[in-house]
């Protein structure tokens, strides 16, 4: 999640460098409530105080209103078919949310 | 450099040329180049931007609005608002190079670009290099398959215990390459595909040879398909994430992934 965020962050400072305006956050949709809510709040519990201090910049990005994150069901997730091999119906609902027409 | 083959000096074979400068295919040639370049686009105004060293602009008049360049090596494309300043620029271009002017774009780095600009769609599409890919592995009649992995595919994508053969790895990799290729131009729905078995490349087990035959005969089936954005719609910038957690049988690694969508269509995806 850190991950994207920190490439919404080079999409922002492209724009802006376009000589665009950007004034809202980027929205950044995951379904992972665990990782939404640590990265609103990071607090550091017995488990979480493992997770490598580098991805803990997503919260700054939060707070200096960058990147907003929006906690979507598993079943509205576009990025699914990335992480896992999808069938043939899954397949074609993720081509047309991504704009792949034809396939 | 090393004195070249017909003109070398007898009696003085140990030495080498001093080049005054900088020649096609020498290490420092590309960098000569850029410089070159980068200072000509300079003195016509253009800006590089920090954000992407190939990406150049250059403020106007509020009427014009602004200009970009996209530089790609040698490879120019110019985006404007304003159709004469495009066509100025050209002409000032020609002055410092020998250029070829294509006239409005149609496809980029084998990626063929079709806009209507009524309906402010445009589109993107490999057919011609995915036909190409095709024909070199002599895929063309394959029997086109819906999914571009097979279900149930885990027990197969563990390392090979054996060791391949040269001329299968060298295909191997020759295959992956190609649908890498396609894959982060035009195809994201074979990322998935192509990221599990790109992790074999190095020492590719026979089942591994059929699966990437087997999205290949996937692409068969998709060959025209084409990533559309449709301008009318407006739609703003959105990111999607996911990850799964050690769901690599072989090695238990995890996977994460993002996308990002600009009016309706995906711009960059990365896992």
């Amino acid at each position: 999640m850190t991950n994207a965020s920190n490439q919404g962050i080079w999409y922002r400072s492209f724009l802006i460098e376009l000589g665009y305006t950007v004034d809202k956050p980027i929205p950044l949709h995951g379904d992972n409530k665990g990782a939404i809510d640590l990265a609103g709040n990071p607090v550091t519990g017995r488990r979480s105080k493992f997770i490598n201090i580098k991805h803990h910049v997503i919260h700054e990005y939060i707070v200096e209103g960058k990147i907003s994150i929006i906690r979507i069901p598993t079943a509205e997730m576009v990025a699914n078919g990335f992480t896992k091999s999808l069938a043939c119906t899954l397949l074609q609902c993720f081509n047309s949310d991504m704009g792949l027409n034809g396939a | 450099m090393e004195q070249p083959q017909g003109f070398i000096t007898t009696g003085k074979e140990t030495q080498v040329c001093h080049l005054k400068k900088a020649i096609c295919g020498l290490k420092q040639a590309s960098h000569t180049w850029n410089s070159n370049i980068h200072a000509a686009l300079t003195e016509l105004g253009f800006k590089q931007t920090v954000a992407d060293a190939g990406i150049y602009i250059m403020h106007q008049q509020e009427e014009d609005g602004p200009l970009y360049i996209i530089l790609y090596i040698d490879d120019i494309t110019i985006l404007g608002a304003s159709l004469e300043a495009v066509k100025e620029l050209k002409v000032n271009l020609a002055k410092c190079y020998e250029i070829s002017d294509l006239e409005e774009i149609e496809s980029y780095l084998g990626i063929c670009i079709t806009r209507d600009q009524q309906s402010k769609h445009l589109t993107i599409d490999q057919s011609g290099y995915i036909k190409d890919v095709l024909v070199h592995f002599g895929m063309v009649d394959a029997n086109p398959y819906n999914t571009p992995l097979l279900a149930g595919v885990d027990v197969h994508l563990v390392k090979y215990d054996s060791q391949a053969s040269v001329s299968d790895i060298k295909y191997y990799q020759g295959l992956i390459g190609s649908l890498l290729y396609v894959q982060i131009g035009t195809c994201p729905d074979i990322s998935f595909a192509v990221s599990c078995l790109v992790q074999y490349a190095a020492n590719p087990s026979p089942n591994h040879l059929c699966l990437a035959q087997y999205v290949l005969s996937h692409l068969v089936g998709t060959i025209d398909a084409c990533l559309c954005y449709d301008g009318a719609t407006g739609e703003g910038l959105y990111g999607y994430t996911d990850s799964s957690l050690a769901d690599q049988a072989d090695d238990c690694h995890s996977t994460s992934s993002y996308m990002f969508l600009l009016v309706n269509g995906a711009i960059s995806w990365s896992l």
